[in-house]
């Protein structure tokens, strides 16, 4: 048995829901197997949702909580690639033969397999690729490849006509090599779909609170949304031709997109809440990372993103850390309750405050103190500072339409029929069973 | 003379024999190339463990994350 991955980047559930009807080859391997909504991994971020979903381990036992980390102990971050990734896929696990691409965290190219890096990649004149040899390959015949685009921008059009042409550069590229090299488990990554949501979820969303009817951009969520129906149809049925049919197929997103609600300043909150000081009044828009910060003052400290990470500036740990051992719960407890009060200009919200330990399995690595999400991860949690107010109207990294959800899509082919929700960190154990059964 | 591209390593029957029963049903030809390919990516995944990203190229993955809204 051969398994081919479509892994979609941020399809949301509703997104298959909605579409179904038009998205005949989806639909066709849904008739055909078991799918559902796949709940994504905290937080529900690429990194680290895929790279839990393909080993089977929970972001703590990877000891990956997101992009980056706060090194413990330091004010510093750092960067996770591809190298942080210490656990094994369950292809590798069992020593089966893999082409994988772009699937992040991907750059350097993983050593294993064939492996085309993914969007981390700054351009195509390093090692992209495993063997280094794939890469003139890619490029010979399909004419150039595209990690990603720009998509934090308002200049729409354009930007479409790019997410196109990477997609099916990308799509071409996996064909040839599909064809070409053996293989047992293949996987494609597609970044296109998250970025589809980045870019117009306000547009074909009514939940949006900038909802924007009756543009022509409207329609690019079906017409994109087909696009890839229609080449996960064309890729089946070449593997099919080329390797038989005693291969599976599975459709996976590793969390969803919905509307963003709104843009909250979370450190501008804590220094009103008197947890942050500065020692010079930050510049508007200023880094975090780069503001003067009074450590001797301060209890807590945040990171935005799609959650907000919170960090103790704990005596013993950090270099200038004020908050003693007997403190840390007393902290912790008041900041609880302060974002359950927390009223957004539309009204009060839920938002969750977990300890790392509260949701997984081991914790490793340099992890935060604290994972917040904000209403649900429908506001946007931004790290910037030197704002009049915490509440912004729009996001600091430039035009964002969406943020993450935790209701992704899977879908499983050959399997008994039937809907039934999984979640993300069960994906590599159901797909090893998927490989392991004869048809 | 031409350089031999292959050599002979043994190993316990009874390990071959695991091998074989593991490569069934999957696209492997022999247990050899299935070693192979195995000792392959061993080696490579160690080889792996080495630091291979200058400060320059985190610079620039750290620009681009910035860039594409992540960090």
């Amino acid at each position: 048995m051969r398994l081919l991955v479509f892994a979609l980047d941020g399809m949301p559930f509703d997104a298959f829901s909605k579409l179904s009807d038009e998205l005949s080859n989806m639909s066709e391997l849904r008739d055909g197997g078991k799918w559902g909504t796949l709940r994504a991994v905290d937080p529900p971020i690429t990194v680290p949702a895929w790279a839990s979903m393909f080993t089977g381990r929970d972001p703590g036992e990877l000891g990956i909580y997101g992009f980056r980390h706060l090194k413990r102990g330091t004010y510093e971050g750092y960067i996770v690639t591809s190298q942080s990734l210490r656990e094994r896929f369950f292809w590798e696990v069992e020593g089966l033969r893999s082409i994988v691409v772009g699937l992040p965290p991907g750059y350097p190219p993983r050593k294993y397999g064939i492996w085309v890096s993914d969007f981390y990649t700054p351009d195509t004149n390093r090692q992209w690729t495993y063997p280094a040899g794939i890469a003139d390959e890619i490029v010979g015949s399909v004419g150039g490849y595209v990690f990603d685009i720009p998509y934090r921008t308002d200049k729409k059009d354009e930007a479409y006509k790019g997410l196109v042409d990477m997609t099916v550069k990308r799509w071409r590229a996996a064909k040839m090599l599909m064809e070409k090299y053996p293989w047992d488990v293949f996987v494609l990554h597609e970044i296109g779909t998250d970025r589809l949501h980045h870019l117009y979820q306000k547009y074909f969303d009514p939940q949006h609170p900038q909802y924007v009817p009756g543009t022509a951009y409207e329609a690019y969520f079906s017409e994109y949304y087909k696009l890839i129906d229609g080449l996960i149809g064309d890729l089946v049925r070449a593997a099919k031709k080329r390797w038989g049919d005693h291969m599976a197929v599975a459709v996976l997103s590793d969390h969803g997109n919905q509307a963003q609600r709104g843009v909250f300043a979370v450190n501008m909150w804590l220094a009103e809440q008197g947890y942050l000081h500065f020692r010079s009044e930050p510049a508007r828009g200023e880094d975090i990372e780069r503001s003067e910060v009074d450590w001797k003052r301060t209890q807590l400290w945040a990171w935005g993103g799609y959650y907000a990470r919170v960090f103790v500036n704990k005596a013993g740990r950090e270099p200038q850390g004020i908050v003693s051992e007997e403190e840390y719960w007393d902290v912790i407890r008041d900041f609880r309750r302060k974002v359950k009060a927390l009223k957004c200009p539309w009204g009060y919200v839920e938002s969750q405050v977990y300890r790392p330990q509260e949701l997984y399995r081991a914790v490793k690595g340099d992890y935060p103190d604290l994972i917040v999400y904000f209403d649900n991860v429908r506001v946007r949690p931004v790290q910037t500072v030197g704002y009049e107010t915490y509440w912004l109207s729009e996001n600091d990294r430039g035009p964002d339409d969406s943020l993450h959800s935790f209701d992704g899509i899977y879908i499983l082919s050959p399997y008994e029929p039937g809907k039934r929700d999984m979640y993300a960190v069960d994906v590599a154990s159901a797909l090893a069973g998927l490989l392991r059964k004869r048809i | 003379m031409e350089e031999r591209k292959y050599t002979t390593v043994s190993i316990p029957v009874t390990l071959y024999r695991r091998l074989e029963s593991m490569i069934q049903g999957t696209g492997f030809r022999s247990v050899s190339e299935y070693v192979t390919y195995l000792l392959r990516e061993i080696v490579a995944m160690k080889e792996g463990r080495e630091p291979t990203l200058s400060p320059e190229e985190i610079e620039e993955i750290k620009r681009r994350l910035k860039a594409l809204g992540y960090l």
